[in-house]
């Protein structure tokens, strides 16, 4: 038994401070997860307030049939997602941002200012192929576990990962601005 | 070696990670050099894993512990079910199971000492029965012989007298 399902029965059988332990151990994972969805810092906040709130309550629901971080992140992932569909404000954020990003040609801009094209771009793209980025590249997961905290598979993972690489790289090479 | 390019292109994330074998990010290394698209997938990649999370402060995650913990309890208050209580603590388990063991064992000592007495009592009325019977009829056996002895004694003395009568004449 690892770590997490000892500190998940303890905390079953009435001792609050392997809840603490857990949440400590992946609150900052949590944050991170949530801002790269969210790409807004108070929002990353509540979050992952919102997902490890859920996460606490459903623990007796949890199953092991994965592992608690693939649990704990598609909880996080959904979370966002519902977060960010009641909240209009992010989406005119975010179009705001891709808008300004696209008056001029990427090609004269410095390296920070690409990075943050890219990340306007990739807050564009339709959200299981931005998921599927985040998770394999930010949170390091397999394919499979990608696969499991979506929901889909991994041939799924794997479509959705390059369709958004391919989009990324046109807009790398001026391609993406050029075609919109 | 020989891989794909679709290979290749699935593990760009790890050669940029440097967690694959020598051998197979030599081959890349190769692939790459010739291969503007998985030059520029791998100039993507460099530029997104360079792009950094805000950090929120320690404040932020030093008071999250303590309102998740607050705020899931007001949100549903966990109730374990006496099986996931069991399922959770192999010595309640083990308790458990002794306590029926012994409520077993007990209840079916109770059983066969039960039956014991039972079949005492029942040998025991059985054998006053026998021997009732035995007395009854060692009685009336008694009670005729002492008739047949007395009838005997009768008779003889009857005969005795006319004996004595005629050996008087």
């Amino acid at each position: 038994m690892d770590e997490d399902s000892k500190l998940i029965d303890a905390y079953l059988c009435g001792d609050e401070g392997a809840v603490e332990s857990l949440i400590k151990k992946y609150q900052k994972e949590v944050y991170s997860l949530s801002y790269r969805v969210a790409g807004d810092m108070e929002e990353a906040k509540d979050i992952t307030q919102k997902a490890l709130i859920s996460a606490v309550t459903e623990l007796r629901n949890f199953k092991k049939k994965s592992s608690f971080k693939t649990w704990l992140y598609r909880i996080t992932v959904n979370t966002a997602l519902n977060h960010m569909r009641g909240n209009s404000l992010i989406k005119v954020e975010l179009t705001e941002t891709i808008q300004s990003s696209d008056q001029g040609p990427v090609s004269h801009l410095i390296i920070k200012e690409r990075e943050r094209h890219l990340k306007s771009l990739l807050a564009s793209l339709p959200h299981r192929q931005r998921l599927s980025v985040i998770l394999r590249l930010y949170k390091d997961l397999s394919v499979a576990e990608t696969a499991a905290v979506m929901g889909c598979s991994e041939g799924a993972v794997k479509a959705h990962y390059h369709s958004a690489i391919k989009k990324l790289k046109k807009s790398f090479d001026g391609g993406y601005v050029n075609e919109n | 070696m020989k891989i794909k390019h679709d290979d290749i292109q699935d593990k760009l994330h790890d050669y940029l990670k440097g967690a694959l074998s020598d051998e197979l990010t030599l081959v890349i290394k190769e692939h790459v050099s010739v291969c503007n698209e998985c030059a520029n997938e791998i100039n993507v990649i460099e530029s997104l894993v360079k792009n950094e999370v805000p950090d929120p402060g320690d404040i932020f995650f030093s008071n999250l512990t303590r309102n998740v913990i607050r705020q899931a309890k007001v949100a549903k208050p966990q109730k374990l079910s006496l099986w996931e209580f069991l399922r959770l603590n192999p010595i309640a388990v083990a308790a458990l199971c002794l306590v029926i063991v012994l409520v077993v064992y007990n209840y079916s000592g109770f059983i066969s000492v039960r039956n014991l007495i039972k079949n005492t009592e029942n040998t025991m009325a059985t054998n006053k029965i026998s021997e009732h019977k035995v007395k009854d009829i060692s009685s009336a056996a008694d009670d005729i012989n002492y008739l047949e002895d007395e009838y005997e004694d009768t008779v003889s003395a009857d005969y005795d007298d006319e004996e004595y009568a005629v050996m008087a004449l």
